[in-house]
C-alpha cells in the first residue's frame, strides 16, 4: 500500500460501522486524586507487550522510589521500576488482573512511606538539543509503554519505522467505551504535562505534526486542551472526533482522522503514522522532562456498585481492593469489570494488582448490566454486518465458530476481528458473538503455537533419529572392516603378530620416556 | 476408412503425449498426504498410536491401516481435523490408546537422579540433558509430555506436571460451557 | 469476595428477534383489515386455521425433536409464516388448504432445513407453491369485492362447500393474461368490471395498506430500505421498458406495483433476512432479482403472480450472492476473493 499523502487524507470523517452509546449517569471525574500508599504494592516484572527483563533486587532488600526492579537485556524487554521506597517483601507469581484468575512473575514489595527517590538521568526541558535516539533511549530505560492497553514499549514503536519518516503523531485521547474516563481525568488534572509530552514525543519520532484526538462530548477535556495549546509548539493540533463507539480503537481513529486503512499484519508506523495513548506521551513527558520512571497510572473506579465513582492515580501494583476502598467501597455489586462495559473483562475477585492495563474498574451494579433473554438461532438479519468496523461478516465467523472450524473462521478473515462488541450488542437474537470470536481468536493462537512446537519436536525427533541411523551404520561399518581384514590378512595368526607389534611399539615409547628424563 | 484411421491415431498421439508432459511437469514428489496427516498430528512422539513416532502413524493412517482416533494427545480435536482432511467421519477417541491428558512437561527430581543416561536414550525429542554418573535435567521447552522416560528410571524421579496457563497461553473458554 | 464472570460486552441493544416478529406481524394488520372490507371476512379465516396448523406443526416438530416447544412458539417466526401463507390463499378456499400448506411450510420447508435460521427457502412461499402446484383450481378463484359475506365464509371455508361461480372469478392478472392471450388489447381488459383504478378493484387498496405497514416497519428500523426500494424499482423497471414498447400488450408499471403480491412480496416476503442475501450490496441484487423474475413470469409465464417463485428463486441463489457481494474486510488487499 502507498502511504496517502500526508495532509490530504482520502475520505477522512468516518469509520465503518460502529455505534452510539450512551454515557452512564455518573461523573468520575469529579473526584480525580492520587490513591492512598498501599501497605503492600504487587509489581508484575511484565508489564508491556514483551518478554520480562531480568530481576535485579533481592528479597529484603530496600529500593527507592524509581529504582529498576528489572533490566532488559534485548529490545524485547522493558524494565520495571518500584512505584514507592521499601523493603522487598518476596518474589514470585502474584495474581493476575485476568479473566482466567491467573498468576504471572512479579515483585511484592512493602513500602515504607518515605518515598525516596532513586537519583535519574534527567533529559529535562532542552530536550530538542538531543538527538530523537537519545530521547527513545531514555523513554526505554524509564519503562514507557503503552497505556492504552497493549502496552507496546514506546521507543520500539518508534524504532519500528526505521528508515521511514513518520509524518504524523496520533495521540490518542478518545474514550469511546462509556464509564472509562481516566484519560479525560488525566487532561483535567495535567493538560500541560499531555502536552509537554506530545511535544516529547514529536520531537522524539520526528514526526512533522501531531493531532490529538478527542472525542466531541468531553466539553472540560477539550477546553483544558485548548487552553494548555495556546502556549505550545503550533505543529500540535487538537483533533474532536464525534463520540461513536469505537473511535478510541487505533484502527478506526486512523481511518477517521486521516482516511487511512492499515494494511493487515502491519502497524500503523509503516504507513508513516505514530500513535500512542493520551497517557502514555503524558508519561513520555515526565520521563524526559523529570527524569521519572513510568510507575502511575490513573484508573477509573465507577459503576453504581461503588459508593464515590472517581477517578484514581494509582502506583502501578495497588491492589483493586484498595482503589475500591478509596472510592468509599461496595454497595450492591455484581460484577467487577476490568476495561469500558464493551470489551472489558470480569474479574472473578479484587485482590488483583493494578498494571499498566488497568484503565478502569467498574463495580458493576444492577443499574450497570443488561442481562440478556435466552439465545435464540441466528436469522441472519446482517445487523451485527452493518456495526462491524472491521467490515466483517459476524454471521459467518460465528457459523464457523461454533462448531471450532478454525480453518473456515480464518477464510472468513478471524484475525482482523478488533473484538470490539459491536456484533453481540446488536444481535436481536442475543448469541455471545463476542464470547464466541475471543474463544475462537484464543484457539487459534493456541494451536499456532501448538503448530510451531509441534514442528520444532519434529525436527529434533527427525534429527535424533538420523543421529542414531548413522551411528547404527558406523557401528556396522567399522564391524564389516574389522572382518573383511582378518579375512583378507595375509597370514593365518594375524592376532599373534599384532600384539608383538604392539608390545614393541610400546617399549619403544617407554624408553623414549626414560631418555626425555 | 483411412480418414478415419489418422484421425483416432492422432487423437491418441496429441493426448499421450499431453498425458507424458503433465506426468512430467505436474509430478508431485512425496506422498503428500502423509506430509498432510504428519502436520496435523501433535509430534508427541509418544507411540501411544502403536507407531513408533508420528510420522509413522501418518504413514499408516494413509496406507489405511491405522485408523484417526489412535492419538490422544492431539485429543478429540485432532481427531476432528484428521477427519475433515481425509473426509471421513469423526470418531470418538479411541480409549484403548489412553486417555487425552491437558499438557504436561518431565521434571527430575535432582536429588534422587542417580545418572544412568536411560531416560536420556528414550527420550525421542533429545529433550533431557546429562551424562553418566552425573544429573539429568529436562529442557522443559523442549519437552512433549510423552512420557517416555517415565518407564525406564530405576528410581522414579521423573514427575510429570501439568503446565499451567499464562496470560499468553490461556484460552477464552467457550460460550455456554 | 467473588464476583460473577459474564463475558462482554455487558450492556446491549436492546433488540430482539421475537419482537421484530411480532411488528411484522402488527404491521400487517391495516392490510388484512382493508383485505377484509373488500374480500370479506374469508381471509381471517384462513388466517386463523394457517395459525393453528402452523403452531401445531411447529410443536410437533419441537417434540419430535427433543426441544421445548413452548420457547420456539414464542419466537413467532412460526405465526408470521402461517399468516403469510394466509394473506396469499384465496378467502374462500376450503380450510384444508392452508391447514396443508402451513404445516407443508413448518415442516419441510422450514424445520427439516434445521428450524429458524437455517432454511434455505421462504417457508411461507414454498407452502405456497406447494398449494399452487397441488390445488391449482382451489387457488385461482378469488371472490369478487363485496360478495362474501360470513355465511358465505362460513360454508366455503368451513364446509369445504364450493363456492358458486358467481361469487368467485379470476384475479386481474390472471385476467389480463389469459384475455391478452385472446388476442384482446389491454384497453378492452381493463373494462371489464373487475378493474379498479389502477389494478384489480380493491386490490390496489389492499396494497396500499400493506405499503402504509412496510413503511412503518421501515420507520422503527425493523426491516432496511434494500430489499423493498430494489424489488419495486425493478418491477417498476421492467414494466415501464415494455409498456413503453407495447402499450396494448403489456401493462403499466402502476398496474404491475397494485395488483398481486407485489407490495406484499416487497415489505414483508422478500425481507425474511434468514433467506435473503445479508449484506446491503447483496439485498438490491437480491431484491432486483426478484422484481424482474416476478415481471417475467407474470408477463409470460401460467401462473397467476409470480412473486412466490420469484422469491424462491432468489432464495436459492441467495448463497452465491452473498459469496459475491462480501464486502471487503478491513485492512485486506483490493484483489483478494
Amino acid at each position: 500500500m502507498t502511504r496517502p499523502p500526508a495532509f490530504a487524507p482520502a475520505r477522512p470523517g468516518r469509520f465503518d460501522g460502529g455505534l452510539r452509546l450512551t454515557r452512564p449517569p455518573l461523573d468520575a471525574c469529579a473526584h480525580i486524586a492520587p490513591a492512598p500508599l498501599p501497605e503492600r504494592l504487587f509489581v508484575a516484572l511484565r508489564q508491556h507487550a514483551g518478554q520480562a527483563g531480568e530481576l535485579r533486587v533481592r528479597v529484603g532488600e530496600r529500593v527507592l522510589l524509581g529504582q529498576a526492579l528489572t533490566r532488559a537485556r534485548n529490545p524485547d524487554e522493558l524494565p520495571v521500576h518500584a512505584p514507592a521506597s521499601g523493603h522487598i517483601e518476596a518474589l514470585g507469581d502474584i495474581a493476575a488482573p485476568h479473566p482466567g484468575d491467573l498468576r504471572e512473575p512479579g515483585v511484592t514489595l512493602r513500602p515504607d512511606g518515605l518515598d525516596e527517590r532513586a537519583p535519574d538521568a534527567v533529559v529535562g526541558p532542552a530536550f530538542r538539543e538531543r538527538e530523537p535516539a537519545h530521547l527513545q533511549a531514555a523513554l526505554a530505560a524509564l519503562g514507557v509503554a503503552g497505556l492504552g492497553g497493549a502496552g507496546f514499549p514506546t521507543a520500539r514503536k518508534i524504532a519500528a519505522a526505521g528508515e521511514r519518516t513518520l509524518h504524523t503523531l496520533v495521540v490518542n485521547a478518545a474514550e469511546c467505551e462509556p464509564y472509562i474516563t481516566c484519560d479525560e481525568a488525566l487532561i483535567l488534572r495535567d493538560a500541560t504535562g499531555v502536552v509537554a509530552g506530545c511535544e516529547v514525543l514529536l520531537h522524539a519520532s520526528g514526526a512533522r505534526r501531531c493531532l490529538i484526538a478527542v472525542e466531541d462530548d468531553r466539553p472540560r477535556a477539550i477546553g483544558a486542551l485548548r487552553e494548555a495549546l495556546a502556549a505550545a509548539d503550533d505543529r500540535l493540533e487538537l483533533a474532536v472526533q464525534p463520540a461513536r463507539y469505537p473511535a478510541g480503537g487505533e484502527l478506526q481513529l486512523l481511518q477517521a482522522l486521516l482516511g487511512m486503512e492499515i494494511p493487515a499484519g502491519t502497524r500503523p508506523v509503516a504507513a508513516g503514522v505514530l500513535c500512542v495513548n493520551a497517557a502514555t506521551a503524558h508519561a513520555a513527558g515526565r520521563a524526559v522532562l523529570h527524569g521519572e520512571p513510568s510507575t502511575t497510572r490513573m484508573v477509573t473506579v465507577t459503576g453504581h456498585g461503588v459508593a464515590r465513582p472517581c477517578n484514581l492515580l494509582a502506583r502501578l501494583g495497588t491492589p483493586v481492593a484498595d482503589l475500591i476502598a478509596t472510592a468509599g467501597g461496595y454497595r450492591d455489586v455484581r460484577r467487577l469489570i476490568l476495561g469500558g462495559p464493551m470489551m472489558g473483562v470480569a474479574l472473578p475477585h479484587d485482590q488483583v494488582p493494578v498494571t499498566r492495563a488497568v484503565n478502569c474498574i467498574i463495580a458493576a451494579g444492577d443499574a450497570d448490566l443488561d442481562t440478556l433473554p435466552g439465545e435464540q438461532p441466528c436469522i441472519r438479519c446482517g445487523e451485527c454486518a452493518s456495526v462491524c468496523p472491521a467490515r466483517l461478516q459476524p454471521q459467518v465467523l460465528f457459523a464457523a465458530a461454533r462448531v471450532d472450524d478454525l480453518e473456515a473462521a480464518r477464510a472468513a478473515d478471524l484475525e482482523q476481528c478488533i473484538e470490539c462488541g459491536c456484533c453481540a450488542y446488536v444481535c436481536p437474537s442475543h448469541i455471545p458473538l463476542l464470547a464466541h470470536f475471543r474463544h475462537a481468536r484464543s484457539a487459534a493462537r493456541e494451536s499456532a503455537r501448538a503448530g510451531t512446537t509441534a514442528a520444532r519436536a519434529r525436527e529434533r525427533f527427525l534429527a535424533r533419529e538420523a543421529r542414531l541411523e548413522a551411528q547404527r551404520r558406523a557401528r556396522d561399518r567399522q564391524l564389516a572392516e574389522r572382518e573383511t581384514r582378518l579375512r583378507d590378512a595375509p597370514d593365518a595368526k594375524p592376532r599373534v603378530s599384532e600384539v608383538r607389534a604392539a608390545v614393541a611399539r610400546a617399549r619403544r615409547r617407554r624408553a623414549e620416556r626414560a631418555r626425555g628424563q | 476408412m483411412l480418414s478415419a484411421i489418422a484421425v483416432v491415431s492422432g487423437l491418441a498421439a496429441v493426448c499421450g503425449g499431453l498425458l507424458a508432459a503433465a506426468s512430467r511437469h505436474l509430478r508431485v514428489s512425496g506422498d503428500p498426504v502423509v506430509e498432510r496427516i504428519d502436520a496435523l498430528l501433535p509430534q508427541t512422539q509418544c507411540g501411544q498410536c502403536g507407531y513408533p513416532g508420528c510420522r509413522p502413524y501418518a504413514e499408516a493412517i494413509a496406507s489405511g491401516d491405522a485408523a484417526i482416533n489412535q492419538c490422544p494427545p492431539g485429543g478429540e480435536a485432532g481427531v476432528r481435523a484428521l477427519a475433515r482432511l481425509l473426509g471421513r467421519e469423526p470418531l470418538a477417541l479411541n480409549p484403548e490408546h489412553g486417555p487425552n491428558k491437558p499438557p504436561q512437561v518431565a521434571f527430575i527430581r535432582e536429588e534422587a537422579c542417580i545418572g544412568c543416561t536411560l531416560c536420556i536414550q528414550a527420550c525421542p525429542v533429545d529433550a533431557i540433558l546429562g551424562a553418566a554418573r552425573h544429573m539429568h535435567t529436562v529442557i522443559a521447552g523442549e519437552c512433549t509430555g510423552c512420557e517416555l522416560c517415565l518407564p525406564p528410571c530405576p528410581v522414579d524421579c521423573i514427575d510429570l506436571v501439568a503446565i499451567a496457563a499464562t496470560p499468553d497461553t490461556w484460552r477464552w473458554p467457550a460460550p455456554g460451557s | 469476595m467473588r464476583f460473577d464472570t459474564a463475558t462482554a460486552p455487558h450492556v446491549t441493544g436492546h433488540r430482539d428477534s421475537a419482537a421484530l416478529m411480532r411488528e411484522v406481524l402488527l404491521a400487517l394488520v391495516p392490510g388484512i383489515a382493508v383485505n377484509a372490507w373488500w374480500f370479506g371476512p374469508g381471509v381471517l379465516a384462513q388466517i386463523l386455521v394457517a395459525s393453528a396448523s402452523a403452531l401445531a406443526a411447529e410443536a410437533c416438530v419441537c417434540l419430535a425433536r427433543r426441544r421445548p416447544p413452548l420457547a420456539t412458539l414464542a419466537d413467532c417466526s412460526a405465526l408470521l409464516c402461517a399468516w403469510l401463507l394466509a394473506l396469499c390463499v384465496p378467502p374462500l378456499a376450503p380450510w384444508w388448504v392452508v391447514a396443508t400448506g402451513s404445516a407443508f411450510a413448518i415442516v419441510v420447508a422450514k424445520q427439516l432445513f434445521g428450524g429458524l435460521g437455517a432454511n434455505v427457502f421462504n417457508p411461507a412461499m414454498a407452502g405456497y407453491a406447494a398449494l399452487l402446484v397441488s390445488f391449482p383450481l382451489h387457488m385461482t378463484q378469488w371472490p369478487q369485492p363485496g360478495a362474501a359475506g360470513l355465511a358465505e365464509v362460513w360454508s366455503a371455508v368451513l364446509l369445504a362447500a364450493p363456492p358458486p361461480d358467481t361469487l368467485t372469478g379470476a384475479t386481474a392478472l390472471d385476467t389480463v393474461r389469459t384475455r391478452l392471450g385472446l388476442g384482446e388489447g389491454l384497453a378492452q381488459v381493463y373494462a371489464a368490471p373487475a378493474f379498479g383504478r389502477a389494478a384489480g378493484a380493491g386490490w390496489e387498496w389492499v396494497a396500499l395498506a400493506y405499503l402504509g405497514g412496510g413503511l412503518w416497519l421501515l420507520g422503527r428500523g425493523a426491516i432496511r430500505w434494500h430489499i423493498p426500494v430494489a424489488m419495486l424499482l425493478a418491477l417498476a423497471a421492467c414494466a415501464a421498458l415494455f409498456h413503453l414498447l407495447d402499450p396494448q400488450r403489456y401493462a403499466s408499471p402502476l398496474f404491475h406495483l397494485a395488483a398481486g403480491a407485489s407490495v406484499l412480496g416487497a415489505f414483508f416476503i422478500a425481507t425474511d433476512p434468514v433467506t435473503a442475501a445479508a449484506s446491503p450490496s447483496g439485498r438490491l441484487v437480491f431484491a432486483a432479482g426478484v422484481g424482474a423474475l416476478t415481471y417475467v413470469i407474470r408477463t409470460w409465464g401460467g401462473y397467476p403472480d409470480g412473486v412466490a417463485f420469484a422469491v424462491l428463486l432468489m432464495n436459492s441463489a441467495a448463497p452465491a450472492i452473498d459469496h459475491f457481494t462480501r464486502p471487503r474486510v478491513y485492512g485486506s488487499g483490493r484483489d483478494r476473493r
